[in-house]
């Protein structure tokens, strides 16, 4: 038998799939951000600077819905995809200004790559305030995508058969 | 090939968005509203200095953490889950 037909064949990820595992990276890059008083200011600075790349990828994976929503927008929509067109754009204004803010407020990360900035008291109490927001943001994104995240998270982690209806969300 | 063509000019329209928002943001530091904290020095959430002898267990300063964040996202969550609940049973 020759070595092609032993080989088994490769499982296509759909991409469903791969949305569930970013995500679940995102969520856990994103807890591990806002817990800077376990993790260290170093690791906090790095992982929020790093944050910017899955975060690219989850907002590109999505770039069609975005697409198709923002044409629809003054168009008749159900309420709930305009609410979360809304907020995922609120959200993404939050995410820039953390990330910004924790730039210019950068102790450890920029200055460990020879850049060195005045820590100005205005942009600390942005971060700090951004990212409690961005928290509270979050919970609510997450809980709008929950059916979504239950069932792809019993699909894909916990092998469970989905029901079609059920995967539609 | 197709897949960096047809992810390039969405990530170019995030990444000017994205420096929109800072072009805006910036000139903030320059108000009066940002000289109010400058002047006071109170950031409000500055980590106040631990006393010697007076530090957390190793295992409360992981836990409070993330329980803070927990409380954060678990009150959007729920808030929105009860607004959700209650404008369904309004509407059907």
């Amino acid at each position: 038998m020759s070595q092609a037909t032993l080989a088994q064949p490769k499982r296509k990820r759909s991409i469903t799939q791969i949305k569930l595992y970013l995500d679940l990276i995102l969520f856990v890059s994103f807890i591990l951000a806002n817990i800077p008083q376990a993790t260290g200011l170093l690791f906090h600075e790095w992982i929020g600077l790093l944050f910017v790349m899955p975060l690219m990828v989850h907002i590109l994976l999505d770039w069609q819905w975005i697409v198709n929503i923002t044409k629809r927008l003054f168009k008749k929509l159900p309420g709930e995809v305009r609410f979360n067109h809304f907020w995922d754009l609120i959200i993404f204004v939050m995410m820039v200004l953390v990330i910004l803010t924790g730039t210019v407020v950068s102790e450890s990360a920029l200055p460990s790559l020879g850049i060195h900035i005045t820590i100005d008291p205005f942009w600390q109490t942005m971060h700090d305030l951004t990212a409690n927001l961005l928290m509270l943001f979050i919970g609510v994104h997450l809980a709008m995508h929950w059916s979504w995240i239950v069932n792809a998270f019993k699909r894909y982690i916990l092998r469970h058969p989905v029901t079609p209806q059920a995967d539609k969300s | 090939m197709k897949l960096i063509k047809n992810n390039l000019i969405p990530a170019l329209i995030i990444l000017a968005a994205a420096t929109l928002i800072i072009i805006l943001a910036l000139p903030l530091a320059n108000t009066e509203w940002a000289e109010g904290f400058r002047t006071t020095g109170a950031t409000g959430t500055e980590t106040e200095p631990i006393a010697e002898g007076n530090t957390p267990p190793a295992l409360l300063s992981l836990i409070l953490p993330v329980f803070k964040v927990m409380i954060f996202m678990g009150v959007g969550g729920l808030l929105t889950t009860f607004v959700r609940r209650v404008s369904k049973r309004f509407t059907t």
